[in-house]
């Protein structure tokens, strides 16, 4: 039964052909359903941004083969379910221009605050790692002005640190970015 | 500005006495604003006794004096922060029976599902290893059946691991969990 109904749900392939389809919203899909996304507030906005503006310029400095994204793009876990990170990083060959579809990124941010409503940042974990791409899992925190660094090594170990402020040394691709880069300034 | 905001909310001493006098409802406070936690569904409440379940029996198994204790009791972060785990351990002399506040858990577990309202239990990482006493923190997630287990060494390091069967080793305090263990048997239909 339980199977039967899973199969009924939304596939990846078919929500990215609804989701298109939209004239507004963006969405996630989670086990075949879909999520809408609210819209963010101000303090994650700016967080988003200027996150995005910090992988840009890493990469442009190490004159890196590799692009930094901002949302609106779709990053496929599995059969069906699909996550859209703030801000994520490919490296490689370009891609289709009309692709809205992610599948090897090398590092995903997310964005959050405790109370947001949305789908659980800390639990996207497991699901991003299913990347076998994946290198970094970045979790910029608007309440803390902290940012948690999700690493997993050659060998498949993750390790995590709690970053306030200094430098993010994040190999792959092979780039730093300040931590203070990634917040709004104060006041 | 912020700063002052900050400063003009809720204490967590103000919190707990203003928590404990209501009749109902369980409430979790971040940065001095008051978060009511929802019902929860099923899944949930059976997973979170079923770990409160593993934890209690590791712990007598080794016959160490420490104790796993359910939800209900209030976790001081800061000043103007308190969270409410749905499991945790701690160690040492029995606490006083009629203190609603634990200080220096061992073990902090969260279960999860990544759709539930509530407070980001991700981003709760952060504040719960502010806590000198907390070796591990364990999200259980109820969508996937699988635990990530934090957990921070004696340099102050924190590796990540995703379970999704088999023995889990926490030490501190020195006991041994079986992963299945944590998750309900699915009911016949």
């Amino acid at each position: 039964m339980a199977e039967k109904a899973r199969q009924q749900r939304m596939t990846v392939d078919a929500f990215i052909e609804w989701a298109t389809a939209q004239p507004r919203g963006r969405y996630e899909l989670l086990d075949g359903k879909v999520y809408a996304m609210s819209p963010e507030r101000v303090a994650h906005n700016e967080a988003k941004q200027l996150t995005w503006l910090a992988f840009r310029e890493a990469l442009r400095a190490r004159g890196l083969p590799c692009r930094a994204y901002g949302d609106g793009l779709t990053v496929p876990i599995d059969a069906t379910t699909s996550y859209e990170p703030d801000v994520l990083v490919r490296c490689g060959e370009p891609l289709d221009p009309d692709t809205v579809k992610i599948t090897d990124p090398v590092i995903v941010v997310e964005v959050g605050s405790r109370s947001t409503r949305g789908l659980d940042v800390g639990l996207k974990l497991t699901d991003y790692f299913e990347l076998a791409s994946l290198a970094h899992y970045l979790l910029v925190d608007t309440d803390r002005r902290v940012v948690t660094h999700h690493h997993r090594d050659a060998a498949g170990h993750i390790h995590t640190s709690i970053h306030h402020d200094g430098c993010l040394h994040l190999d792959p691709p092979g780039i730093e970015i300040e931590v203070a880069a990634c917040f709004p300034d104060a006041g």
